[in-house]
């Protein structure tokens, strides 16, 4: 009990640093490729809070929670109120493999661009890009 | 209703006419200018007011836009060497009779904005055609300091109004609670801002001084009535007598005083003008805020006769500025003194015109000065205010005399070396002259509407009429023997001498 | 009817998976006219919404069936409705646009883009629900981002996609995080249901059940999450850097998109959170006067920064850029004002800003790109129209009236501060926009050489409907003087928290 209650703090404040070094990153390194990799880290470390959310602690029903599946089909109504008490909640992952499958598109996407961009200025630093790029407007 | 459509349709006959006027001028000048003519002189007799002073404004810009048909059409093509101005200019003037006409509250804020925003166009003019970059800065400056504080006056009141009201009630039955003082401040300011009353009064000078001098000729001699006009209107609603009264009255004092100094000091024409004006609204405004605080109805009309009076003057002199440019290329006082000799009809025209201004009889100048002066004698007593009132009036009289010496320097100055015309056709140049020589002369002429209207004024106070017919007359005799006396240094400056 | 939100949609939807399987084949007028198409039956099927909510009050949807919060649920009111109207009306603009001016392989592209973006913008206008919304978001983002790299050809477009791109996905990143704050803590993502438990937190909702721990602190760490990635979205300083560089490359047709749509979006999360999600008697409610009171102050600071810098501008694209910031930043400080009026006239605001900047964006192109001199001078026209529309100080433009419209709510709380900003605001970017009119009606526009499958006759088709639209709508307002007050009414409606959650869980707070 008090190694779960141990573990999850030390998860949150995991997530807390994981947060800070990911903004750090995305607001202050030059580089784009990093800035985009501190991106992913940052939406990772999110997807996985979001897991955390869904968590359940430890209860008088059982030791370790079980996972949202039903076994028995058909299910009764007695089944479904353990389950639903024992269970962590689904819900979040559902968001997760959402969110996960957008930062793919979006990532991919965005990896493209950088690749052009590279083609274009050969260099993924913000300020040589800027400097190329001069006051080149419409 | 019955009476708006006929209205509509007579504004609208007029506005084709001056419109259709505008295309004919492509082909022939004189059948164009005829035709404006007859638009505006349609206006003059059929369009009514919704009130005395509403009806004398629109006068006012009738017989100027009379006026300014020929001198505006000359004036461009010999400037300009195109004939683009004459439509903008005619554009203005209509919509600033549709200001000063409007029945309703929303009518008044959408001819307002649009008159402002064709001024501003106006200013900017030798911006679009020459690339002057003065143009342009003293547009914008007229655009963050005048129009903006306007307008911010009026969206305050439009939404104190609120939106039925102002579609659908008249504008002299509205009734609108202005209550909080920092709001009934901010709405004067706005005010102020249009007629260039001090603290927003320095976006005047170089907007009409680079103005085309058609332009300014509207812009000094009416658009800033249109401030004075908001301030009228304002003035009958529910305001704060102590904060209205202090601000129109104090800082018109003072802009009175200011603005007669700095005129006097200015070597520029146009710019003497401009200042000279900044002092008259000055004076109007301090009358109007005399009005609030005593709330008789003589001082409406005081404004009234004033308005009307400086507006003919005011036109007049714009326009000789605008032809010593156009004729002589400078506006510089120190570099000018030999007009008289290339034109004595034009000196006489600005004799005629200063004449009036400094209120010498039968002019509509004389019955505005002496209107006003007797008007707040007959309250000396109630308050020290009224005394010091007078006092910056006889102030101003006094400057005013100084820079309009200094204004006919230009005209009959000590230079005896002559400029030959250049850029200007015969032709052109006669057209302006004889435009400036009905301009001028308009200041006698359009003493008989003056009179008519203080006839319909004063009916209340039959002693009043009697003194003052008594003193017109008195005042008649004394000038016909001051005229020949103008007439002789008149005839002195043409022949060589000198006037100082 | 209770399907039509959604059923916009997914026309939406289908018509974007349509083309982009027509766009492998070659058939060139099947495609354009699918698009053309589309976009009228979006727009078509948008006033049958808006009439439709105006008469009967407004719509929920549930999808298959599910009683929220169980479900996803739309909800579509008047505010929605304005604004699902004025997007659908700039993809048909925008449509035109792109068929007259860009060439076929790019401009297949867009299309594909343009309705993925308009599926975005509905999902979120009408959701009901805080992660949908959040998809929502992001589909909107990558879409945007897809259109400003759209000539991939040119490296400014990159560079600013990129850019866009980065700051874009880290902000939506946090508003990810909110929901699922929200979710922890309220143990739902129903917004109604949000709602509810915000105000009395001891509520019991069937499926979502009690409220789990600390509300107040996990709603405003979410609040303040959520303001801040919709103050992004909308460009209000000082998080507008991505806008000027998108509006410097992005395709006319789709800036004409960006105005009028995705750049909206926060004003609208804005309206949608502070006044029916987080309504007056919310739990957090000395923090969310807070959070108003400091968007108020940035909303002017912004307005005011925003008109200085169009006064500089002397290039159209930078000029619209900065004037939209302005725009969108008044029109923000009219919603945070917090009475009907003032909202009112900030959802009019922002419908006059698009009119305006779709009108300033089409007349450009024509004047510059055509050789007709009557196009060019329709171009000057539809130009000079939308300047004074933007301008907004003469009746005749929707313009006017939204700034009274504000001016009037401002009056009615006070805040004699916001009328004076409005109206400066107005003089800083008047210098902008005639200066640039001054300029063009003298000094015609070097005539730069359009692409091989521009077409003026088609470009002025839009721009004749943007006119016409433009006039006639405020004319309207003019000829109707009780236009506006059902407007208020309308609105007043739309941010009413209690109605909110009674038309979507049936349950009457406080009984």
């Amino acid at each position: 009990m008090d190694v779960m209650v141990f573990a999850f703090t030390a998860i949150a404040i995991s997530f807390a640093i994981n947060i800070a070094i990911a903004a750090y990153g995305i607001f202050t390194d030059k580089s784009l490729l990093k800035k985009l990799i501190s991106l992913i880290i940052f939406s990772d470390t999110l997807a996985a809070f979001a897991v955390l959310i869904g968590f359940r602690l430890p209860s008088v029903l059982s030791d370790y929670p079980s996972p949202p599946i039903l076994t028995n089909i058909p299910e009764s109504v007695d089944y479904l109120e353990e389950i639903s008490a024992k269970a962590v909640d689904p819900v979040p992952q559902a968001f997760i493999i959402t969110a996960i499958v957008i930062n793919f598109a979006v990532f991919s996407f965005l990896l493209g661009l950088l690749l052009l961009n590279y083609k274009y200025f050969g260099s993924v630093n913000v300020s040589v890009i800027e400097e190329e790029a001069g006051d080149e407007v419409y | 209703m019955n009476m708006q459509v006929e209205w509509w349709s007579n504004i609208a006959l007029a506005t084709l006419m001056i419109l259709a006027g505008n295309v004919i001028l492509h082909k022939s000048a004189l059948f164009g200018n005829v035709f404006k003519i007859i638009g505006y002189i349609y206006i003059l007799l059929f369009t009514k007011g919704v009130d005395v002073f509403s009806n004398t404004l629109i006068a006012a810009s009738s017989i100027t836009g009379v006026s300014l048909t020929f001198y505006t059409y000359a004036y461009s093509k010999s400037k300009y060497s195109s004939i683009s101005l004459p439509p903008l200019i005619d554009l203005f003037l209509i919509s600033m009779i549709l200001v000063f006409r409007s029945g309703t509250l929303i009518e008044f804020i959408t001819f307002w904005l649009l008159t402002e925003l064709i001024a501003f166009f106006l200013i900017a003019y030798d911006y679009m055609v020459s690339e002057d970059v003065n143009s342009m800065r003293a547009s914008v400056k007229y655009l963050v300091f005048s129009m903006i504080p306007t307008d911010l006056a009026l969206f305050i009141i439009l939404a104190l109004a609120g939106f039925e009201d102002a579609f659908t009630k008249h504008i002299l039955d509205l009734s609108i609670n202005i209550s909080n003082p920092l709001v009934l401040v901010v709405i004067i300011l706005g005010f102020f801002a249009k007629a260039a009353v001090i603290p927003l009064h320095f976006w005047l000078p170089d907007a009409h001084s680079v103005a085309p001098s058609p332009a300014s000729v509207l812009l000094s001699g009416l658009m800033v009535k249109m401030g004075i006009y908001a301030l009228y209107l304002l003035s009958s609603q529910i305001v704060d007598v102590v904060v209205s009264f202090t601000m129109m009255t104090f800082l018109g004092g003072l802009t009175a005083v200011y603005g007669a100094a700095q005129a006097s000091l200015q070597r520029d024409l146009k710019r003497l003008l401009a200042y000279s004006t900044t002092s008259e609204t000055g004076i109007l405004s301090l009358i109007a805020g005399l009005y609030v605080l005593s709330r008789d109805e003589s001082f409406i009309t005081a404004i009234i006769l004033y308005s009307l009076a400086h507006a003919v003057y005011k036109s007049f002199m714009f326009m000789d500025s605008g032809y010593i440019e156009v004729t002589i290329h400078t506006r510089n006082i120190n570099e000018l003194g030999f007009v008289s000799k290339l034109s004595p009809m034009q000196t006489t025209s600005t004799l005629m015109s200063i004449i009036s201004y400094l209120g010498m009889p039968p002019s509509i100048g004389f019955l505005a000065k002496l209107y006003v002066f007797t008007t707040i004698s007959k309250h000396l007593g109630d308050s020290v205010v009224y005394f010091m009132a007078l006092l910056v009036l006889v102030l101003k009289v006094v400057v005013s005399v100084l820079y309009n010496a200094i204004y006919l320097k230009a005209h009959l100055g000590k230079q005896l070396s002559t400029k030959m015309f250049t850029g200007c056709s015969r032709r052109d140049e006669v057209a302006l002259k004889t435009s400036c020589f009905t301009s001028s002369l308009y200041s006698y002429v359009i003493i008989i509407y003056a009179l008519s209207v203080l006839q319909g004024r004063i009916i209340v106070q039959p002693g009043l009429v009697e003194l003052l017919y008594a003193t017109i007359a008195i005042l008649l005799l004394v000038s016909l023997t001051l005229y020949p006396l103008i007439y002789i240094v008149l005839k002195r400056g043409t022949n060589g001498g000198v006037l100082t | 009817m209770n399907a039509l939100p959604a059923s916009i949609l997914m026309n939406y939807l289908f018509a974007a998976v349509a083309l982009s399987i027509l766009g492998l084949t070659k058939h060139r007028k099947v495609l354009d006219i699918i698009a053309l198409s589309a976009s009228v039956t979006g727009l078509m099927l948008s006033l049958i919404l808006m009439r439709y909510i105006t008469s009967n009050g407004s719509i929920t949807y549930t999808f298959g069936g599910f009683k929220p919060p169980l479900g996803v649920v739309y909800y579509a009111d008047f505010v929605s409705g304005v604004f699902s109207l004025i997007s659908s009306f700039a993809l048909l603009i925008s449509t035109m646009c792109a068929f007259a001016t860009m060439s076929f392989a790019t401009r297949k592209y867009l299309y594909i883009l343009a309705y993925l973006l308009l599926t975005g913008v509905h999902g979120f206008i009408f959701s009901g629900d805080v992660f949908h919304l959040y998809v929502s978001v992001e589909l909107i983002a990558i879409s945007a981002y897809a259109i400003t790299a759209l000539y991939s050809n040119r490296s400014g477009n990159i560079r600013a996609a990129l850019l866009y791109g980065i700051a874009g996905t880290s902000i939506t990143s946090f508003l990810f995080l909110a929901v699922i704050i929200l979710y922890g803590s309220y143990g739902t993502v129903n917004m109604a249901d949000i709602a509810l438990k915000s105000i009395f937190n001891e509520e019991y909702v069937p499926y979502s059940g009690y409220v789990f721990g600390d509300v107040s602190t996990a709603s405003i760490v979410a609040l303040a999450l959520i303001t801040w990635v919709f103050l992004f979205k909308s460009g209000i300083m000082p998080n507008h850097f991505w806008l000027p560089n998108v509006y410097r490359v992005t395709p006319i047709a789709g800036l004409i998109l960006f105005t009028s749509s995705a750049d909206l979006i926060g004003i609208y999360g804005v309206l949608r959170l502070y006044h029916v999600v987080f309504g007056d008697r919310c739990i957090i409610s000395s923090f969310r006067t807070t959070m108003m009171s400091l968007l108020t102050a940035m909303s002017m600071i912004s307005t005011f920064f925003s008109s200085l810098l169009v006064a500089k501008q002397v290039r159209i694209r930078n000029i619209v850029a900065y004037s939209t910031i302005a725009q969108l930043s008044i029109a923000l400080s009219g919603v945070v004002a917090g009475v009907p009026e003032a909202v009112s006239g900030a959802i009019l605001h922002v419908v006059a800003n698009a009119l305006g900047d779709a009108l300033v964006l089409c007349g450009f192109t024509l004047h510059a790109w055509s050789s007709n001199k009557h196009m060019r001078k329709l171009g000057m026209v539809s130009i000079s129209i939308g300047f004074v529309n933007l301008f907004g100080l003469l009746p005749i433009v929707p313009g006017f009236w939204s700034k009274a419209l504000m001016s009037l709510g401002f009056l009615k709380v006070g805040n004699l501060l916001g009328v004076i900003v409005i109206l400066l605001s107005t003089g800083l970017c008047a210098i902008g926009y005639f200066r640039y009119l001054t300029r063009i009606a003298i000094r015609e526009l070097a005539k730069s050489t359009p692409p091989r499958d521009y077409s003026e006759k088609m470009l002025s088709i839009p721009i004749v409907i943007l006119i016409t639209v433009t006039i006639g709508f405020s004319l309207s307002i003019i000829l109707n003087p009780y236009l506006l007050p059902i407007v208020i009414n309308n609105t007043l409606d739309s941010t009413r928290s209690d109605r909110f959650i009674y038309n979507l869980l049936g349950i009457k707070p406080g009984e």
